[in-house]
């Protein structure tokens, strides 16, 4: 498994979504999984790719009115649609990762067995920082009947769940032969997003960035029977990056297609 | 439609034709595999499409998949209730579930679909 640890370089939104479409696409080709760790160089929102883009008009301006001593917040951060589906997601204070592994062409739909996995990865790696993180599924609580605007105010059975908030969430998209999961796991309470907590709040701790990035790849290389090499994005790779970034997640025709 | 007078691609796209249209859906085994559909996208009519191409996405909780044509030609409808009743596709994914008609640019690409008794196979196996 290539591990791609991208947290001191932290790229734009348009720029992160590009470099997983770049390496899903490639992976088919490949046939070598890819787990990148990565940061966002400012707050950015993500849409799903379902998403009607004027949804995140009502949730910015209710952000805004509830503390207007923040200047900040007065401007809605910057956008991108992802190309994976489920709610929004304000990047700002988490961990993201992203894993693409082979897969056959002729297989559809969510991979239940990746999804758990790697949320079985995410429990162990935080509870190695002492923080306690439990599938929704086994909280026994009931899911919300109304579809929230913010991904982390949905729940699903398997997103990760510490002290009754919503804390780690993914999503998935296959292309050929391969799928992609990516994700955010929420460590601090965003301006942004106020509602969602994050870990630290809830647990009354800091959780070690650099402890955790390495609880997971071993988990997640032993989970999934990897090996994991320090790499970077090939050449075709960067290319290619750069081509979508271009194409697609920096253009309104995308971004706005909704 | 008659599942068993279908062409299929290996992606699960199934195609009926007729006077040189094809008629194109997904086959009610993909139905199953995508579990709980929320939305799904079709293209525009007028498109051109090549085997292979990607024509639509659809998603399902927590996973976008996408949807390949089957074929080469180009898209004279598309079926506008569907995204609206993604229900169909799990009861009636042969006949009100169809997605695309196609008009072909040729009858080439249809040689390399499977018939119904293949399609079985690699969905048994």
């Amino acid at each position: 498994m290539r591990l791609l640890k991208d947290l001191d370089a932290p790229r734009d939104g348009a720029t992160n979504m590009a470099v997983d479409q770049a390496i899903l696409q490639c992976t088919g080709q490949t046939n070598v999984p890819t787990l990148r760790l990565y940061g966002w160089s400012k707050p950015t929102l993500s849409l799903g790719y379902f998403q009607q883009a004027a949804s995140k008009d009502e949730h910015f301006e209710s952000v805004w009115h509830l503390n207007k001593t923040d200047a900040s917040l007065r401007q809605p951060p910057a956008m991108v649609r992802r190309a994976t589906g489920g709610g929004a997601i304000v990047h700002h204070h988490e961990l993201t990762y992203s894993l693409c592994i082979p897969s056959q062409r002729s297989s559809l739909g969510p991979s239940e067995t990746i999804y758990r996995t790697v949320h079985q990865c995410i429990i162990d790696s935080l509870a190695s920082q002492n923080v306690k993180a439990q599938r929704f599924a086994d909280t026994g609580k009931p899911e919300p009947l109304a579809e929230a605007f913010l991904c982390f105010e949905r729940r699903t059975r398997e997103d990760l769940i510490v002290s009754g908030y919503k804390v780690v969430g993914s999503a998935q998209r296959r292309f050929k032969e391969a799928i992609l999961q990516h994700g955010s796991i929420l460590l601090e309470t965003s301006p942004l997003a106020p509602s969602l907590p994050g870990i630290n709040a809830l647990c009354g701790c800091a959780v070690e960035q650099p402890q955790l990035v390495d609880a997971l790849v071993a988990s997640i290389s032993q989970a999934f029977q990897f090996t994991a090499e320090a790499g970077a994005l090939s050449a075709a790779e960067i290319r290619l990056t750069e081509e979508i970034r271009r194409q697609k997640f920096s253009a309104s025709d995308w971004n706005l297609r909704r | 439609m008659n599942p068993e007078e279908l062409l299929y691609a290996e992606t699960h796209e199934w195609v009926h034709v007729a006077d040189g249209i094809a008629t194109i859906g997904i086959t009610d085994f993909a139905a199953e595999q995508l579990t709980d559909l929320v939305y799904l996208d079709l293209p525009a009519v007028g498109r051109s499409l090549s085997v292979g191409e990607e024509f639509g996405e659809v998603e399902s909780v927590k996973a976008v998949s996408t949807i390949y044509s089957p074929v080469d030609g180009e898209v004279v409808e598309i079926n506008s209730k569907l995204p609206d009743n993604l229900e169909t596709l799990g009861s009636d994914a042969f006949g009100e579930g169809w997605m695309i008609r196609v008009k072909l640019s040729s009858e080439d690409c249809l040689s390399k679909l499977h018939d119904h008794a293949t399609y079985q196979k690699q969905c048994d196996g």
